[in-house]
């Protein structure tokens, strides 16, 4: 089912890889919010992400919890398993997977329950 | 941050050497009193510490056999496995492979697959334990390393009747110290299961504010678990202070979910369905509670807190465990703080130049003869010298804890050779310097195993001699003037001494025609290479180890004599100064120059009687009834004596020998720095170091215990 978003513009897209921890925090953050607020909705691709910790995590959850009070959508197209092992322990998966705008398509693998 | 990970483990790793040395302890007070219930409990407690800390350190290979021998410990503490023989050997064998997993955790390196595979061979006799009493209630939690954990049997018992409530919020900077709040929440499934979890994003704030270093995480989590309410709190022991941890027993009373509810900042609606959603409330109960609490007046309600026992928050023995526990820790943190051995060093070189140029100063002032200099400069050495001894002391520790390690390398040698041997411990309370315990450890190794391998006969020798069977070693310490003695006892056959003479006579050690006293000939046994052990065992017998043992003793300033009576038994004492850097001396003249005698040997002076003459270089004086040798220094030294009418003799004892010293003039009591003589001066005898005077001069300090001997020589050479 395709959720009725209307695109103004195509999504911006934020590719993180490597490291995604408290080093880079900062730098992450910003590069999110930048990519949400450049257009009317944000992919996030974050299956190159080898390491993450808690405030990497915190930090995703910012850009939803931003994307939902503009009333824009983020999503998380792709992800490694690394993210999804701190997902699943922090039992974020259905947090993230809410709104996703193109559930059963591209990450339709991505997007299933546990 | 990586500092504080860095310094994190540093701790952890001193700490667990302490832990590590309590279960060895603890294993061998269990060994003879098996029923010990404090004990046992203790060494839970120590298990269980390292295996916490290694997993928030992730140091996972230790975590995971740690966990394993825990599992083992909690068993024998819940009284279902008895303490036996064979339990206290595999506990040991766990401790001392923990032991080695700290030490590679402490050198960063990686674990090994020899060492894991080691884990693995003692975790499969551990197993053994664990399965074969408790397979009748098998784990069913999903911990991710399974394989290694029959040992904890949670849920069932519980099931379907309640889970502990978990509430979490983490504070700001717990990432920023370098935790990670995940490696707590994913300790947990160690110790039960997790029946839900809810992360807790309300603290969020929005995209400007958010500090993306800060933690805004909390957590709402329903988990079964047989442990107890603080094994449970331990998970979260590391940032039980910067967070508000609230740890809820199953089937706690609603108010107390509700007194939860209260004291946590997020929505009362939200934070009640959660709570719902984990089975810890029913819709029903907590809108029927949310409407008696309001119904209630403001200040009854204020005092909630007060009945929380009541309401079976809180079981009270939980309540006091905790309590006890944090007033032990908060009575330690006061009483101790660790300090980097290094600055203390520091400090000890610092007041040791203090203490010289303070002496500067006050020969100063005595020649300006200014009234009010003086005074103060009195007061400024008396601090000066109370400074001395404070920082002197902050360097002393018991020798009782190096003491204590050799109970279990007694046991160890009794297995291996088959003798059974107590050792007993008198004045571990004793102090001496760090760095002196610390180079003494060796030497006592060497001298309890001989006194294990050689000192001690086998059983059936000694029942036929009339003798306990089971040897005894005896440690002993104390004070005694200036110095300490250590004596290494045993109540064995006693050192052979024709043995011994015609070994050294066959190794060229002596020549055959001379007289030797016991004393003289038994200090053989120091020499390199002497070994009279007629079997070289495991242990010792190879003619190593009493030299190295001498050589360490000198190297402390320190002395070795042996004492043994052939049947009776070996004492082998050691004399070592109490500290390497600072002594109270006492000054002398000889000739021109001025020398230091340690304060602690001196006993008097007294006037060298007329009747004396001068240019005898050594005799007898009467000293109230006793005989008294003596040696002119000035001769002794090769100075000429430039003394007035009245000679001294300062009367000197050491090791129970008083001897006296003629010198020309007595200055009295001075601090001295030891400052050691290059190699160069290493062989000259009679001088052990030298200090630098106020005036800038040096003074020669005097080796009391060699002046000693040489007079013994003289004076009896001359007799002969």
């Amino acid at each position: 089912m395709k959720k009725a978003v209307t695109k103004k513009k195509a999504p911006a897209m934020v590719v993180i890889e490597g490291e995604m921890n408290i080093y880079r925090a900062a730098e992450l953050k910003d590069a999110l919010i930048a990519g949400l607020e450049s257009a009317g909705s944000l992919e996030v691709d974050i299956s190159g992400v080898e390491e993450i910790d808690t405030s990497g995590l915190q930090i995703l959850v910012l850009a939803k919890l931003e994307a939902a009070r503009s009333e824009k959508i983020m999503s998380i197209i792709a992800k490694s398993r690394a993210v999804e092992t701190y997902i699943d322990l922090y039992n974020l998966r259905s947090f993230f997977d809410a709104d996703c705008p193109a559930r059963g398509n591209r990450t339709g693998e991505n997007c299933h329950g546990k | 941050m990586e500092n504080e990970l860095q310094q994190a483990r540093e701790t952890f790793i001193t700490e667990s050497g302490e832990l590590l040395q309590d279960m060895e302890d603890a294993l061998l007070i269990l060994e003879n009193s098996p029923d010990d219930q404090d004990t046992i409990n203790s060494l839970f407690r120590s298990a269980h510490t390292i295996k916490g800390a290694s997993g928030i350190l992730g140091l996972d290979e230790l975590e995971r056999f740690t966990h394993v021998a825990e599992s083992l410990l909690s068993r024998v503490r819940d009284k279902e496995i008895s303490i036996t023989g064979e339990i206290i050997e595999l506990l040991l064998v766990c401790r001392d492979h923990i032991s080695g997993l700290v030490e590679l955790a402490a050198s960063d390196a990686a674990v090994p697959p020899e060492v894991v595979d080691g884990s693995d061979g003692i975790m499969k006799k551990l197993n053994r334990y664990l399965v074969g009493e408790g397979s009748g209630k098998k784990t069913q939690a999903p911990a991710p390393d399974e394989e290694c954990e029959p040992a904890y049997a949670p849920a069932g018992a519980l099931a379907g009747t309640g889970a502990w409530h978990i509430s979490l919020r983490f504070g700001p900077d717990v990432m920023r110290a370098g935790m990670d709040p995940a490696s707590f929440v994913g300790y947990l499934p160690k110790l039960g299961e997790i029946v839900s979890l809810t992360t807790i994003l309300e603290s969020i704030p929005n995209a400007e504010e958010m500090d993306p270093e800060s933690c805004y995480l909390g957590f709402e989590i329903d988990f079964k678990s047989e442990f107890d309410k603080k094994s449970i709190a331990d998970v979260f022991e590391f940032v039980r202070e910067d967070c508000q941890i609230t740890i809820l027993p199953p089937h706690s009373s609603i108010e107390s979910y509700l007194d939860l509810i209260e004291s946590l900042p997020e929505d009362v609606v939200l934070l009640g369905e959660i709570l719902i959603k984990g089975g810890a409330l029913t819709q029903a109960e907590l809108d029927n509670a949310l409407e008696i609490q309001k119904a209630q007046p403001a200040e009854a309600r204020g005092r909630i807190g007060e009945i929380m026992v009541g309401q079976r928050m809180v079981h009270p023995e939980v309540a006091d465990a905790a309590l006890a526990r944090q007033k032990t820790n908060k009575s330690k943190e006061a009483a101790t703080i660790r300090i980097d051995a290094a600055k203390l060093d520091t400090l000890v070189d610092l007041v040791g130049e203090l203490v010289i140029s303070s002496a500067a100063i006050g020969q100063h002032a005595q020649r300006i003869e200014d009234g009010s200099l003086l005074e103060s400069t009195s007061i400024m050495m008396r601090l000066v010298e109370e400074l001395r001894d404070n920082t002197m002391k902050a360097r002393m520790v018991p020798i009782g804890d190096t003491f204590s390690r050799f109970n279990r390398m007694v046991r160890d040698i009794g297995r291996e050779i088959g003798k059974e041997m107590d050792l007993l411990i008198n004045g571990g309370e004793t102090e001496l310097d760090k760095t002196v315990v610390e180079k003494i450890n060796d030497p006592l190794i060497h001298l309890v195993r001989n006194a294990a391998d050689h000192g001690l006969e086998d059983p059936a020798v000694r029942r036929a001699s009339g003798k306990p069977e089971r040897g005894k070693i005896t440690l002993n310490a104390m004070h005694d003037a200036g110095c300490i003695v250590i004596e290494v006892c045993d109540d064995g056959k006693g050192l052979d001494r024709d043995r011994i003479l015609e070994k050294a006579l066959t190794q060229g050690l002596i020549t055959a025609g001379h007289t030797l006293s016991d004393s003289e000939i038994f200090s053989l046994i120091f020499e390199p290479g002497f070994s009279t052990a007629e079997q070289v065992t495991k242990l010792s017998g190879r003619g190593v180890g009493m030299d190295v043992v001498k050589k360490n003793i000198d190297a402390l300033r320190g002395t070795v004599e042996v004492e043994s009576r052939k049947g009776e038994g070996t004492t082998v004492r050691i004399r070592l100064p109490l500290t390497l850097a600072i002594i109270d001396g006492f000054m002398v003249g000889i000739g021109a120059d001025c020398y230091v005698l340690p304060l602690d040997m001196v006993v008097e002076c007294v006037e060298l009687p007329s009747t004396e003459k001068k240019d005898k270089e050594q005799g007898y004086v009467n000293l109230r009834g006793q005989v008294l040798p003596y040696i002119r220094m000035s001769g002794f030294l090769g100075r000429r004596g430039n003394s007035g009418r009245f000679e001294n003799i300062v009367i000197v004892q050491y090791a129970g020998q008083k001897v006296g010293l003629v010198v020309d003039e007595l200055f009295g009591e001075v601090q001295t720095v030891i400052k050691s003589l290059s190699k160069v001066y290493r062989n000259v005898k009679g001088i052990s170091g030298a200090t630098i005077l106020g005036n800038g001069k040096v003074a020669l300090i005097l080796d009391v215990h060699r002046l000693i001997q040489t007079v013994e020589n003289v004076v009896t050479a001359e007799a002969v």
